[in-house]
């Protein structure tokens, strides 16, 4: 039986006084992938960070919102009781697995450092079981190795490994297989959603790759400028697309079959957090823009799923 | 044909011995061809482009000819005529311009580096930016004020500043978000149209690949694959 196990609402992250994400909601349930799309520079690795609270302090401030993870508000815990939930409750990926690896440690202490919350004897036990499913073929080596002797896609399996070492209801992988090599990245990407299914735990995958949202998903939200465009199955986002960031997203991304002029470039670039106003984030750059664009002020409408600017060509 | 390369090797010693990056590889290239490198990393591809601009050397026994000029691949010096006439673009656009030099500076240095005037160079250099769709006001910016598509046009801008007929494209989108990235593809395709290129295009994307090659070589373990 699957339950809401997180749900986003109305988040808005300020950087100084800049507002860079605008009322951002969406729920993920127990054991399911959610994938938030879009490009550099729309606010998704912020959104994710804002949840384990990991956002760069001071600089960086939760304007508004809520962020509930199984019926607690994150955001009004004090910090002792966050340290419980990070790593307890929330496993993160990040994108460069050297960094994320502490270089001089052998994967073995970086793995036990994980279970520490566990039973001492079960602790290697533990720890050799994950290893296994992340299809390593000899654990009691890889625990006495050191990163520096690793590949990029051996060193993101660990990663995933220790992330999931304590058994949390939530993975937050921010652009997990982007440094990787793409003859790699659907290895790793299999593993993390099979050691996923296994442990019971949901994802939030952040990537702007169309492809790996697309094989991956149950569900996803693209996000464009800070907002939440539009959210959805993912069958239903990619078969029909309804915003028209969605539409001319799906447009640029090459597929078997396509030409170079099948390829329709979105002019233009992402607008700056600074030069955010009420109007349509996206009107600059959008093939429909009205004269209603830029009048239109940002709205929620059901549960973040698309804004009211847009809603004119849902309409029509 | 512009281009033939025939037998190149490159070895590498390590602790264990010599190891071949590059085994025998042939391959030649017609004018207006747009031909891909393909293979896994590690397979030899960006070895491959960095041995025909001179930036590896060459093992014993393999030809080099240029637009119908014999090359010595083992002097130095010839290299200095393939770089005339072929240039590279990077895959990194964030490590491969000098931070401390304005865009004009690293636009006009290939041409100061040939002894061009300084004045000729700038106005080539405002040509060739216009050209990748820079404006005139960014040219006295430095890198870290562009988003990594606008430094990967700054990197082809010194790329084809010195007018090459072969460019050499080393995975320039794989840094890209893919809007970028079509819109650097559909530049790739104009430039080559404008200025008559012909183009060797290093990709893993296989998607892009077939969007753009006429040509493909693939690569695995540092031989040439045969289909």
């Amino acid at each position: 039986m699957n339950f809401e196990l997180l749900s986003v609402r109305n988040l808005s992250v300020a950087f100084g006084d800049v507002q860079v994400t605008d009322n951002v909601c969406f729920n993920i349930s127990s054991g399911e992938i959610f994938a938030l799309m879009g490009e550099s520079g729309c606010g998704k690795s912020v959104t994710a960070m804002a949840i384990p609270k990991l956002l760069p302090q001071p600089s960086a401030k939760i304007v508004s919102g809520e962020i509930i993870l199984e019926g607690k508000n994150l955001l009004e815990l004090p910090s002792k009781a966050l340290y419980e939930i990070r790593g307890k409750k929330i496993g993160c990926v990040f994108q460069e697995p050297m960094q994320a690896l502490n270089p001089v440690v052998s994967i073995g202490t970086q793995l036990l450092e994980a279970v520490r919350f566990m039973p001492k004897e079960k602790r290697l036990k533990r720890i050799k079981e994950l290893l296994t499913k992340a299809e390593f073929k000899d654990p009691e080596r890889i625990l006495k190795s050191y990163p520096h002797e690793m590949s990029g896609g051996m060193l993101q399996r660990i990663v995933i490994c220790i992330a999931l070492a304590p058994k949390p209801s939530l993975v937050i992988a921010d652009e997990p297989t982007t440094a990787l090599d793409a003859n790699i990245q659907t290895a790793v990407m299999d593993i993390l959603k099979s050691m996923c299914k296994s442990e019971n735990a949901a994802m939030l995958l952040i990537t702007h790759n169309a492809h790996l949202a697309a094989k991956y998903a149950d569900r996803i939200a693209v996000m464009y400028a800070g907002q939440i465009a539009e959210t959805g199955k993912t069958s239903e986002v990619f078969n029909t697309p309804k915003h028209p960031y969605t539409k001319a997203l799906l447009k640029v991304v090459p597929a078997k079959g396509k030409t170079l002029a099948d390829l329709k470039p979105i002019p233009g670039s992402v607008l700056s957090p600074k030069d955010f106003d009420k109007g349509c984030r996206f009107r600059f750059r959008c093939e429909f823009v009205k004269g209603e664009c830029d009048k239109l002020g940002y709205g929620v409408w059901g549960m973040g799923r698309m804004r009211i600017g847009v809603l004119v060509f849902y309409d029509s | 044909m512009i281009l033939n390369v025939q037998n190149l090797s490159v070895t590498f010693r390590s602790k264990g011995g010599v190891v071949y990056a590059l085994k025998n590889i042939c391959f030649s290239l017609e004018k207006g061809d747009v031909l891909a490198l393909a293979g896994e990393s590690g397979s030899g591809k960006s070895t491959v482009a960095n041995a025909l601009v001179g930036l590896v050397p060459w093992e014993q026994g393999g030809t080099y000819e240029l637009f119908g000029e014999k090359i010595n691949p083992y002097q130095k010096k010839s290299f200095s005529i393939v770089r005339s006439k072929m240039q590279m673009a990077f895959q990194d656009p964030y490590s491969s311009l000098n931070p401390r030099n304005t865009v004009m500076e690293i636009v006009t240095a290939p041409l100061l580096a040939r002894g061009i005037s300084k004045n000729e160079a700038t106005k080539k250099a405002k040509r060739m930016l216009d050209l990748v769709g820079l404006s005139n006001a960014d040219v006295h910016k430095f890198p870290h004020a562009f988003s990594g598509g606008q430094r990967q046009r700054i990197g082809l801008a010194r790329a084809l500043v010195l007018e090459p007929k072969i460019l050499i494209c080393d995975e320039i989108t794989s840094a890209l978000d893919v809007s970028v990235q079509a819109q650097i593809l559909h530049l790739i395709n104009d430039l080559q149209n404008e200025l008559e290129l012909s183009l060797i295009f290093i990709s893993h994307d296989i998607d892009v690949m077939e969007m753009i090659a006429n040509k493909v070589l693939r690569l695995s373990n540092g031989e040439v694959e045969v289909d």
